[in-house]
């Protein structure tokens, strides 16, 4: 370990910034009680929409669900892991966008693949088995 | 004590595998006894086994995969003998044998061969073309070499000690399952590959952040040298697949040892779904491969034609689009499991379509040729045999892309013939033509151009009189891994593939002989100069071999072809560059970290497969203790003074004069006007000074993007994680379902525990980073509290689930639910340990900037398991009780 090793917080790269660095004090206070905020709504929302609430069509709630979970994430990446848009930010959030391309993949793969063998090959729910 | 494991697990009443076995012993123990006798051992220790210098892991990769190349050879040779044989007769492998035998070639071929070679090569040559001194986390790096000789380790155990898988190179469930397959055939095989997968992770996350956060000054994205191109693209793969793999194996192994119901055929298992997921991982696998040895015949074709490549930016748009695309092709490999019209014509037509960007860059290799000033050195030839080859595997392979051709051809040894057409026409030949153009740079000397020609011809002929005749008995309806059969009309046929096996044999024995003949003939195979082929990247420009800095002064990148640039430049002028201004440098320390994890990683491995629980532990502390002695060390880093660097660099300037000169024969200037490179709008050579390309990241960035990266394939492995229990969802096989089963309130307080500890972790960083150390330790406590509760009340629910005979051993549903919920509580439990350990380095060591770094991973990692939370109790919980 040499003495004058300084890569401060910040990042001195100017175009370039590590994910999850903040600001200063303040600011990043100020960041993460936004963040907070905000996801423990989405959170309760989620469980309002579940918990068999009448005022919701009962078809949409695995919508509704989806939607808050995909907010509630977004919420995570910008307060707490400060994954942003900004010019400084671009290599953070292009590895993000193949994660979640591949993700997607994956599970809208799996799901459409095995759902489609299921019906062809004449599989009984196995509830039924 | 010790498990399944007794005497009778040595095969001694088979001759064939105790002979191999023995000969194996015997040639250990020789060279072992060489080694001791001569006094290498210190050397080997000191310069190569704690090596972190990229060049030498590289070298070690290489070496790894050439004797893993013979042994999968000889189980080659060994089927094709036996097929030669069976007809009408029972050869001399039996069933049990055979089925061993194809199922590691595949398997060494694959991971042990051209996985372990194509890493090497881009470990050797990728931060040498940067114009850099070293990977991203040299450490690491080794990690990842010595988890992968660990896993080699454990498969050639399997031949002494125990069986090998006989469920072919894929290990397909019903077989592979515990009931079909009771040995510890399939266990060797899966923790083998577990310890090898979470290596090549590593190697892909190091990769993708050496080449996007460490290049030279000036080389901007679009200057780099096409093999850098192609093995980001390929590592971009390692990261997204390999965690598919993992995901998919973690599943097998919870079903063959703790009797879950993934991919059973009882209680609601789906066997089909495997077969899914292997191939989500499997088809990108195959890109991983070919890809760098598309940059490798690049770099080939553009040196020896004296030509810059033809159409640059077309050669990366193909290699970005084939790294997408790979992930939309895998169900080509299960056309008939029985999936309806409309997906199969989707995966059918996405299969050809792939074929289009590898047909472009086949013609831009043809136009670089074209009008060039060709030299048939060994490396063109390689690449010139692969154009051909490669060709005609591919063609095969649109054919088996359309569905109803592949009904007929599907498993049959047509299928056989093509994918050895493309793995060994073009990585094979594309990891030999890597071998021969960078041996000079790697040691010094040139190999031997006839021998190696004579290698080049006997694999060339070897391969066709080998795989096309299985073309043929393909299209007559045999299917693979036959051990014996009566259809006479096959019969001359084998003969003749065992004719070519025989003749590829041949070249091994040249290539050997190439390598003696090298050796004793180095003094005039010498390269003074550094650069024998008149190169045109940035690794010519160095010693060969390179010192262990590679540069003394990073070079300055003005344009494309960096280094050709450099070369035409002094060779118009009769004259080097000013002598630089030599910077002391910093360079990481050697470290035994890697092999020592890697010993443990076998201990650990070995004592899984034969169900010797106390050393299972014994080795899970052995390599915690390692990293967290790695992760306490103060020095890892020495500093090479400046004065040093210069005498060193002296040396090399001196060689360079007879280059600069013109009397180095066949290096000469080129007229300007007919060397517009690319990545140049200009003619000739125009320079651009940096392009806005200031030089390496700083290292809190390098270490934060990288574990931003590991944290993305994280992601994927849930997502592998999440597809299964998405399927298997209503497989309740008659049990309770979701309904029964939640307790929201417990969830609520669950998710409130994980969201504040998110909190508190938050306000931990930001008073680290305020250099704060009260209020760092209280948020890293209430974090760590928060994360005990969570956890707390997650061991209570599965507790009173499994108490009610809710079990995961009751139905591939709770199989599911268990192990996706599970796997987020171990990461959790991952990250508890994890942060105990930074406590106490904060308090010990205080605010250090390694530290520091270590404190943002930690933080990204925590906040991301919020976001893996998020996903379950909406996705799992909240949606499967909702009305």
């Amino acid at each position: 370990m040499s003495e004058h090793e300084t890569d401060s917080a910040g990042g001195s790269h100017g175009v370039d910034h590590a994910p999850g660095d903040e600001e200063s004090v303040s600011e990043g206070i100020r960041n993460y009680l936004i963040g907070l905020g905000l996801a423990a709504v989405l959170t309760v929302a989620s469980f309002w929409v579940a918990s068999g609430t009448s005022l919701l069509y009962v078809p949409g709630v695995p919508m509704a669900l989806a939607a808050l979970a995909i907010a509630q994430m977004g919420v995570h990446l910008v307060f707490f892991l400060h994954i942003t848009t900004g010019p400084d930010n671009i290599n953070n959030s292009l590895a993000l966008a193949l994660g979640v391309l591949i993700v997607g993949i994956v599970i809208a793969g799996s799901l459409w693949i095995m759902y489609h063998m299921n019906m062809n090959m004449g599989v009984m729910p196995a509830s039924d088995m | 004590m010790l498990g399944k494991l007794s005497w009778s697990a040595i095969p001694f009443s088979q001759p064939i595998p105790m002979a191999a076995s023995a000969l194996m012993i015997v040639g250990i123990i020789v060279l072992l006894a060489w080694l001791t006798l001569k006094g290498h051992w210190r050397y080997l220790w000191d310069e190569w086994f704690t090596s972190v210098d990229h060049k030498r892991i590289g070298v070690m990769y290489c070496v790894l995969a050439l004797v893993m190349l013979i042994r999968g050879f000889t189980d080659a040779l060994m089927m094709r003998s036996q097929q030669a044989l069976a007809f009408h007769a029972a050869g001399y492998l039996p069933p049990e044998h055979y089925d061993q035998v194809f199922s590691a070639h595949g398997t060494i071929m694959i991971f042990f061969v051209a996985m372990t070679f194509v890493i090497g090569l881009m470990n050797f040559v990728v931060p040498l073309q940067l114009g850099v001194r070293d990977v991203a986390f040299p450490t690491l790096n080794s990690v990842s070499l010595w988890l992968n000789a660990a896993a080699i380790l454990l498969v050639n155990m399997s031949l002494v000690i125990g069986e090998f898988s006989r469920a072919g190179w894929l290990g397909f469930p019903p077989l592979s399952e515990l009931k079909y397959s009771p040995g510890v055939g399939v266990d060797y095989y899966l923790w083998a590959l577990q310890i090898s997968g979470i290596g090549t992770l590593l190697t892909g996350v190091n990769f993708v952040t050496t080449i996007l956060k460490i290049r030279a000054p000036g080389m901007t994205l679009m200057r780099m040298p096409i093999f850098c191109w192609t093995s980001l693209a390929s590592s971009l793969l390692m990261v997204a697949a390999f965690p598919i793999l993992t995901a998919t194996f973690a599943m097998l192994l919870l079903d063959r040892y703790l009797g879950f119901h993934f991919f059973t055929d009882t209680a609601g298992g789906n066997s089909m779904m495997y077969m899914n997921l292997i191939w989500a991982w499997g088809h990108p696998e195959v890109y991983i491969l070919i890809l760098p040895a598309f940059g490798v015949f690049s770099e080939v074709i553009s040196t020896f034609s004296g030509k810059p490549l033809f159409g640059y930016r077309s050669m990366v748009i193909a290699t970005m689009a084939i790294c997408i695309l790979s992930f939309l092709v895998w169900l080509h490999h299960f056309f008939t499991m029985g999936a309806g019209a409309d997906v199969n014509a989707f995966f059918g037509i996405m299969s050809m379509i792939i074929a289009v960007p590898t047909g472009v860059k086949i013609f831009n290799w043809l136009f670089t040729l074209w009008g060039g000033r060709v030299r048939f050195e060994e490396p063109l030839l390689w690449a010139l045999a692969f154009m051909i080859t490669f060709a005609i595997g591919g063609m095969t392979g649109v054919l088996l892309a359309v569905p109803p051709a592949d009904f007929v051809l599907h498993n049959s040894l047509f299928l056989v013939a093509h994918f050895h057409n493309v793995v060994i026409g073009g990585v094979l030949f594309g990891a030999f033509a890597g071998y021969s153009y960078w041996f000079p740079k790697a040691f010094g000397f040139r190999l031997d151009p006839r021998t190696g020609k004579a290698a080049f011809w006997c694999w060339l002929i070897g391969f066709y009189v080998a795989f096309m005749p299985l073309y043929v008995v393909g299209l007559e309806g045999m299917t693979r891994r036959m051990q014996h059969y009566d259809i006479a009309e096959w019969h001359p046929w084998l003969m003749v593939a065992a004719v070519g096996a025989g003749i590829i044999a041949c070249g091994i024995g040249f290539q050997i002989l190439q390598l003696v003949v090298s050796i004793r003939n180095r003094e005039k195979l010498r390269d003074l100069t550094g650069d024998p082929w008149d190169g045109r990247t940035l690794e010519w420009i160095t010693f060969s071999p390179p010192p262990h800095f590679n540069f003394a002064v990073m070079p300055n990148v003005t344009g494309a072809e960096a280094y050709w640039g450099i070369k035409q430049k002094a060779i118009q002028q009769r004259r080097l560059t000013d002598l630089p201004d030599y910077q002391p440098i910093e360079m990481p320390r050697n470290s035994p970290t890697g092999f020592i994890a890697a010993f443990f990683a076998v201990v650990t491995g070995f004592a899984l497969i034969w169900h010797i629980w106390w050393m299972v532990i014994v080795g899970l502390i052995g390599a915690f203790g390692t990293f967290v002695g790695f992760a306490w060390r103060n020095r890892y880093e020495y500093e090479l003074p400046a004065a040093e660097l210069a005498h060193i660099d002296d040396e090399r300037r001196q060689a360079r004069i007879a280059l600069v000169e013109g009397r180095e024969k066949g290096i000469h200037a080129v007229a300007y006007s007919a060397t517009k490179a690319h990545g140049s709008r200009k003619v000739g050579w125009v320079e651009e000074p940096h392009g806005g390309h200031l030089g390496p990241a700083t290292k809190r960035i390098i270490t934060g993007y990288g574990f931003w990266i590991f944290l993305l394939s994280d992601f994927i492995l849930f997502a592998g994680f999440y597809a299964a229990y998405a399927v298997l969802a209503h497989a309740t096989a008659g049990g309770p379902t979701a309904v029964k089963l939640f307790d929201l309130r417990i969830l609520a307080i669950e998710t409130a525990c994980l969201l504040l500890s998110s909190f508190a972790c938050g306000l931990a960083s930001i008073a680290a980073n305020a250099r704060n150390m009260l209020w760092t330790q209280i948020g890293y406590a209430i974090t760590g509290v928060l994360g005990v509760a969570f956890i707390g009340f997650e061991v209570s629910e599965f507790a009173k689930m499994i108490a009610m005979g809710a079990g995961p051993t009751r139905s591939a549903f709770l199989s599911a639910f268990f192990a996706l919920v599970g796997l987020h509580g171990v990461h959790v439990t991952i990250g508890l340990v994890w942060l105990g350990t930074m406590m106490g380095q904060f308090w010990a060591k205080g605010f250090r900037a390694d530290i520091l770094r270590r404190g943002l991973c930690f933080a990204l990692f925590w906040h991301a398991l919020d976001i893996i939370w998020v996903g379950i109790f909406t996705n799992v919980y909240l949606l499967g009780t909702s009305p």
